[in-house]
């Protein structure tokens, strides 16, 4: 249907304006259309159906990953939950109710969960609706949203229908609960929908039907965006019902500190009816450190693909300046995800069946003649003379063998590094050579960064020096967490693997003298316990280098690793944090560099216009707008529209006359041929252009001759049209504020712009 | 006659005034009455309904009330509905499908809440139901004194200040509403605010009779207090171990102690309220642990005999029960609670008095609630026994985050740059910004003005002139904000953030940063964290939006710590 008689249409609130509404077949597609690719880069070296089959591959990757941070984020939030409900399940217990108090007061269990984190409420929420066996009978919950509640009629309306209108046939939120049958009420002679009283004669038969008293459980969803006269008014008269209907308001909210909120939002007048809970969901740097350390530096759970020091150091920094959310480490993990697939070699990600069922079949497609870039990349990369290809898969699965152990060894090693340093921390040395002067602790991502970079050879030494000056009760303690830690190793294979590992602790702490207080003797006992000390300080100082050295060696320098680790190319982090306003303003003003970048990152097209390297294009070679904000540019303060126009025109008429020019050259250098001939520019600025330059020459031959006053009469009209029109392009995107009193001048709304 | 009401309270003036105001709505009331009463309005309403309820339980009166809060009913239909239901004893049930009252002449239910010309009706009907007897009748009232009695109904219309908001069309109709009915009512308001105040304009509503409550003496607000000593007979101590009390807290005998205590609690917070419900509130709070020692000593003693008995009985041979068994012992302690001696009483006092002190700054602006601060300042055991010198602090606050400064300190970089900017922004005056925070092309990094005020010396003639500081902030458009956010980086971050080639020209890379989606994001969620307060409306779309910081000097001085910006140096009118 025509959009135009969509916006004639009264029902229609939203009407879909296609940009170019006249698409009806394959055929009319316009050519731009096809700037967009068909394949990502790499193309050379890839399999016909390799973008495919790696985007399974990062399909079952990420799914597998998300459902990582997920049950991380789970475990993180569960003591939050678990308190919550546990304050709205007491919250009418007798223990809240001392004797004396001058009225009862309303249950308020305030939950934040800063940086959107909305799952720590839809936990709650299903742990109040399905409470486990001990936790007692279900509450019934009921969710408020800002958007409901704009007065606060309308808010005594929604919280009183959303318990009044339930039924049993929800049986999802049922839980064992049995609703009044809904009753049919006479609109005028009967309670009002907004009346309190309602809610009572209702909550009355449903404590008669269940003969137990259900916690009525009001959950308040972005509790900042409420009017706040209005939540007032809802908490004076829920307070008023108190004893009759045990209501609890569960907020949640984003404000770091909730008390602090609501002390700041509401008067004492308010603050004296609630009992206030307050809970924090846990927030901050190092929530997003022990996520990614549990994702990629665990030894129980071995991650597909290994990040590189360029991604934990875009974490670090994103998490430190703009935001802690887990939402946000999640977008990022999934991009690190998405973009690692790009590399054709990340097929090789899980198996190496090429996305065929069998290996039979793999050899085979690795022969067929489509693959041959593919194979031919691939076997550049082993030294094996052999193109056989089940010898190249093999070489491939071997790789991912080796690459996956050297990765295991590095994860360990990480942890024993973790682990000194954190036993020199809780005796108060320095646990890093790179401690700030501050005496902040160096963060732990950059850490980890420096540890898949293989650039710890400092940090070790200098751990290894410190343990090597331990005293005996130190030394003693620091062998038994080694013990512990080598002792309950997962997974079980990798306990074994270090079975010598635990040998060396056991004799190590052998050799340790027993302690002073045990051992009784003269001078020169004490000499030889004290050079015991020393002796096995050192031993356990070498044990550790010889044991940490190789294990922190950088992953790159492995065969084909860049299937299994996401390469050291910086994050997009433009994709993720973008400046909009730069973007389009420096588009604007160079659009043949955006066009030129463009082409560069989608692939070559036939017949782009090859990109002039350093060279600025003349002004009258870009599109009206451009020429336009151009001379914008160069305005002060505020412009005169008129003189703004007289400069527009004045590039305009230059334009026009290249262009005949131009024109002139060609009928002398050739035949006349069709006006339509060279159209099919790539953009549509350029498809625009050069149907204006067509327009032109359309203009000029008509006005060739003796109509020169017509053609200059049209000509103005014409000026002043891509003049106005261009100056409603700037004005939408909002480069032009109307100035108020002078009505010819419009004021700037940018200014110095770094060209 | 209504005095002996009373006789459980002290009789000062304020109970004085409301035995008046019974007396007066038992024999001829006028038809609106106006009860003032600036500091206890919940207190006097409940008194006055108490005494109604009283009244009208007597026999040969045929009396019916209702209280209705206008702060829960906000629109007409809401208070038609409440007052006739309450005047007819009518509670709605689920099951009839909520019908309201509807009078029970025809059996018919009639609308009585379209407007208030139905709920004049409905005043009528009620009424000739009543002369009729055939209203629900009390429990206790003899119907043959009802008949005879002329019937009399009242409204009384809790917190009336809100009608002038919500329902100001209503003020003059209730005013006058036994003359609009023609029916015997009287209405009576109660506020805290002066008739004056909410009288609708051109003499539309008649003049009321004042009722003007003075405010409560000394003595009764203590005695208001110390009768809500539970008292329950027989005493059950079973129900206060919930509350993770000692069972014998609220026992019968230290009902004289409570009184003292409450004495107390009335002198340590009368310098900063004399309002009983906060009274009572700290006073809820701080009994477990005055009373804790004196039975912590009862039980002690008791004990101590025990152990003593039987040790006489192992020396005399004697068969040997076992004498410490808990629930003997809870039974012989029970026994033996008395009120403690004035000394230890006094003794007692001297102890507690600063921590009620601290209960009040704590629970006043309810930092904590009543059970968290009674379970979370349980005094040591025997702390009676113990010589002054060693007697420990007995005050310790529930860990609640009583300051925001924590929390600020967790916020993102760039979050603590935006709010210190904000409040530069909301401090400063806009034509001072080229003078602060102008920098040449070369002076990048230099300063307009290092360590003191150059204006020194104008400081006594512009003394009158208020600091903005202290004016509160003022509203600044976002773009301000972020040009100041980018002189703040520029000036404060550029040598933290990673390194980006791509960017040659300085200041360039500041001007990237400032105009990044993260940036307004986290303007956005600062909003609604309300760290800074948007002051356009939200459904502007054309014009720039403008803020308000949402933080004070200490917070912004604190933030700036953090990130090291001098602040001080940025601020026009430094402290």
């Amino acid at each position: 249907m025509n959009p135009r008689h969509d916006l004639d249409d009264p029902n229609k609130k939203c009407v879909l304006l296609l940009a170019d509404n006249n698409i009806d077949s394959e055929d009319d597609v316009p050519e731009y259309y096809e700037d967009y690719p068909p394949l990502p880069p790499f193309a050379s070296r890839d399999l016909p159906d390799g973008y495919e089959l790696r985007l399974q591959e990062y399909r079952r990757a990420w799914s597998r990953c998300l459902e990582r941070v997920q049950s991380l984020v789970r475990a993180l939030h569960n003591p939050v939950v678990e308190a919550v409900c546990s304050d709205v399940r007491t919250a009418h217990a007798a223990k809240h109710n001392l004797p004396g108090l001058p009225f009862p007061e309303l249950p308020v269990v305030a939950v934040s969960a800063p940086g959107g984190g909305g799952s720590v409420i839809s936990d709650v929420v299903a742990s109040l609706r399905h409470p486990e066996q001990s936790e007692g009978p279900a509450c019934i919950v009921s969710n408020l949203y800002p958007a409901e509640c704009p007065n606060l009629m309308a808010a005594m309306k929604s919280i009183i229908t959303s318990f009044v209108d339930r039924t049993d046939e929800h049986d999802d939120e049922t839980q064992g609960i049995s609703y009044p049958p809904s009753v049919r009420r006479k609109a005028n002679t009967s309670l009002a929908t907004y009346d309190m009283n309602l809610l009572k004669a209702w909550y009355t038969a449903l404590v008669e039907r269940n003969e137990h008293r259900h916690t009525l459980v009001l959950v308040m969803h972005s509790f900042e965006q409420f009017d706040s006269t209005v939540v007032e008014g809802v908490f004076s008269i829920c307070s008023q019902f108190l004893p009759d209907l045990p209501l609890v308001f569960l907020l949640a909210m984003s404000a770091p500190s909730p008390s602090g909120f609501l002390r700041a939002a509401f008067p004492r007048r308010t603050l004296q009816l609630l009992r206030v809970h307050t809970h924090v969901a846990p927030l901050g740097t190092e929530i997003v450190e022990n996520i990614v350390e549990e994702i990629f530096f665990s030894l129980e759970w071995t991650p597909n693909i290994m990040l590189d020091s360029g991604i934990l150091k875009f974490i670090a920094e994103f998490s430190g300046r703009h935001t802690t959310s887990l939402d946000a480490l999640t977008s990022v993990l999934q991009l690190t995800h998405l973009r690692h697939v790009e590399e054709p070699f990340a097929l090789f990600m899980h198996d190496s069946l090429l996305g065929c069922a069998s290996a039979e079949e793999a050899y085979e497609k690795l022969q067929d003649n489509s693959a041959a870039a593919f194979a031919d990349a691939l076997q550049e990369r082993f030294d094996s003379p052999s193109d056989d290809p089940a010898d190249v898969l093999a070489a491939v699965d071997e790789a991912r063998v080796d690459l996956a152990a050297a990765a295991e060894q590095m994860r360990l090693a990480y942890r024993v590094l973790r682990l000194l340093q954190d036993f020199m921390s809780s005796y108060g040395y320095r646990p890093s050579p790179f401690t700030n002067e501050d005496g902040t602790e160096e963060p732990r991502l950059s850490f980890m960064a420096r540890v898949v970079e293989g650039k710890v050879s400092r940090d070790v030494q200098h751990l290894v020096r410190m343990v090597s000056k331990l005293r005996r009760d130190q030394l003693d303690t620091l062998l038994e967490k080694l013990y512990k830690f080598f002792y309950d190793l997962e997974p079980p294979q990798l306990r074994h693997a270090e079975s010598e590992s635990r040998e060396f602790i056991v004799q190590c702490r052998t050799k340790l003298p027993p302690p002073p207080e045990q051992a009784k003797g003269d001078a020169h006992t004490n000499g030889s316990a004290k050079a015991a000390v020393a002796e096995a300080a050192t031993d356990l100082a070498e044990w550790l280098s010889t044991y940490l050295s190789p294990r922190v060696e950088s992953l790159d320098d492995y065969v084909l690793s860049e299937a299994w680790t996401t390469g050291s190319s910086p994050f997009p982090s433009e994709l993720l944090n973008p400046a909009p306003r730069p973007a389009i303003v420096h588009a604007l003003l160079h659009p043949h560099a955006v066009l030129a970048s463009h082409d560069l990152l989608f692939g070559p097209s036939p017949d782009a216009e090859p990109a002039e390297e350093g060279e600025r294009p003349a002004i009258w070679d870009l599109p009206d707008t451009s020429i336009l904000l151009h001379r914008y540019m160069e305005a002060p303060k505020k412009v005169n529209v008129y003189d703004w126009y007289e400069s527009f025109a004045q590039v305009l008429e230059t334009q026009r006359e290249r262009a005949r020019a131009k024109a002139k050259e060609e009928e002398e250098k050739s035949k006349p041929r069709g006006k339509a001939a060279k159209r099919g520019g790539k953009s549509p600025a350029k498809a625009r252009k050069k149907q204006k330059q067509d327009e032109e020459e359309h203009v000029e031959e008509e006005g060739e001759g003796n109509a020169e006053d017509v053609d200059d009469e049209e000509w103005q009209t014409e000026l002043q049209a891509r003049f106005i029109r261009a100056l409603h392009e700037l004005d939408y995107m909002g480069f032009v504020k109307h100035a108020g009193r002078k009505a010819d001048h419009i004021v700037k709304t940018i200014y110095d712009v770094y060209e | 006659m209504a005095h002996h009401l009373f006789q459980e309270t002290a009789n000062d003036d304020y109970n004085e005034t409301v035995s008046q105001l019974l007396s007066l709505l038992s024999s001829r009331p006028p038809p609106f009455i106006y009860v003032h009463d600036p500091c206890t309005p919940r207190v006097a309403t409940s008194t006055i309904v108490s005494g109604l309820r009283s009244l009208a339980h007597k026999p040969h009166t045929n009396m019916t009330f209702a209280c209705v809060n206008c702060l829960a009913c906000f629109n007409p239909r809401l208070l038609f509905d409440t007052a006739l239901n309450a005047l007819a004893g009518w509670s709605p049930t689920w099951e009839d499908g909520c019908a309201n009252w509807g009078g029970s002449l025809d059996g018919q239910s009639q609308r009585f809440n379209e407007n208030f010309d139905g709920f004049t009706h409905g005043l009528r009907t009620l009424w000739n139901d009543q002369l009729a007897g055939r209203l629900h009748p009390p429990p206790q009232a003899s119907a043959r004194g009802k008949a005879t009695a002329e019937a009399r109904l009242i409204l009384v219309l809790e917190n009336a200040e809100k009608l002038k908001e919500t329902m100001p069309d209503l003020l003059a109709p209730l005013a006058r509403l036994a003359e609009l009915s023609r029916v015997d009512i009287t209405t009576v308001f109660v506020s805290e605010v002066r008739w004056d105040h909410i009288r609708p304009s051109l003499s539309a509503a008649p003049d009321p009779y004042y009722i003007d409550m003075s405010p409560s003496s000394q003595q009764s607000i203590v005695h208001r207090l110390a009768s809500s000593y539970p008292s329950d007979e027989p005493y059950d101590p079973e129900q206060y171990l919930d509350n993770a009390l000692d069972p014998y807290t609220y026992h019968p005998a230290f009902r004289t102690l409570y009184t003292h205590f409450v004495t107390t609690v009335y002198n340590v917070c009368a310098v900063f309220t004399t309002d009983v419900d906060d009274l009572a509130y700290v006073a809820a709070a701080t009994w477990p642990a005055f009373v804790r020692p004196v039975i912590d000593e009862y039980r002690r003693v008791v004990l101590e005999r025990r152990v003593l008995e039987r040790q006489e009985a192992e020396e005399a041979g004697e068969d040997v029960p076992d004498v410490l068994e808990e629930a003997a012992v809870d039974k012989e302690v029970e026994i033996s609670l008395a009120p403690p001696p004035e000394e230890a009483r006094i003794r007692l006092t001297r102890l507690f008095t600063p921590s009620i002190t601290a209960a009040f700054e704590v629970l006043y602006p309810r930092h904590a609630s009543v059970a968290t601060w009674a379970t979370a300042n349980i005094p040591p055991a025997n702390l009676l026994m113990l010589p002054p010198q060693q007697v420990p602090s007995l005050i310790s606050r529930p860990s609640e985050d009583h300051s925001a400064e924590p929390s600020l300190r967790q916020l993102p970089r760039m979050a603590k740059f935006i709010l210190i900017a904000s409040y530069l922004a909301s401090t400063n005056p806009a034509r001072t910004d080229m003078r602060i925070f102008g920098r040449g092309p070369d002076e990048r990094a230099k300063r307009r003005r290092k360590g003191g005020s150059p204006r020194k010396t104008t400081a006594k003639a512009a003394a009158v002139k208020i600091p903005q500081r202290l004016l509160g902030p003022m509203p600044f458009p976002l773009d301000r904000m972020i040009a100041i956010l980018g002189v703040l980086l520029e000036e404060n971050d550029a040598d933290i953030r990673p390194a980006a080639p791509e960017h040659t020209v300085p200041g360039e890379y500041t001007e990237m940063e400032i105009s990044r989606v993260a940036v307004f994001a986290q303007v956005a969620e600062l909003a609604s964290m309300h760290l800074i307060h948007r002051t356009s409306p939200a459904d502007r779309l054309e014009m720039s939006t403008a803020y308000k910081s949402g933080i004070g000097y200490e917070a912004a001085l604190l933030l700036a710590k953090d990130i090291g910006i001098r602040l001080n140096d940025l601020i026009w009118d430094p402290l």
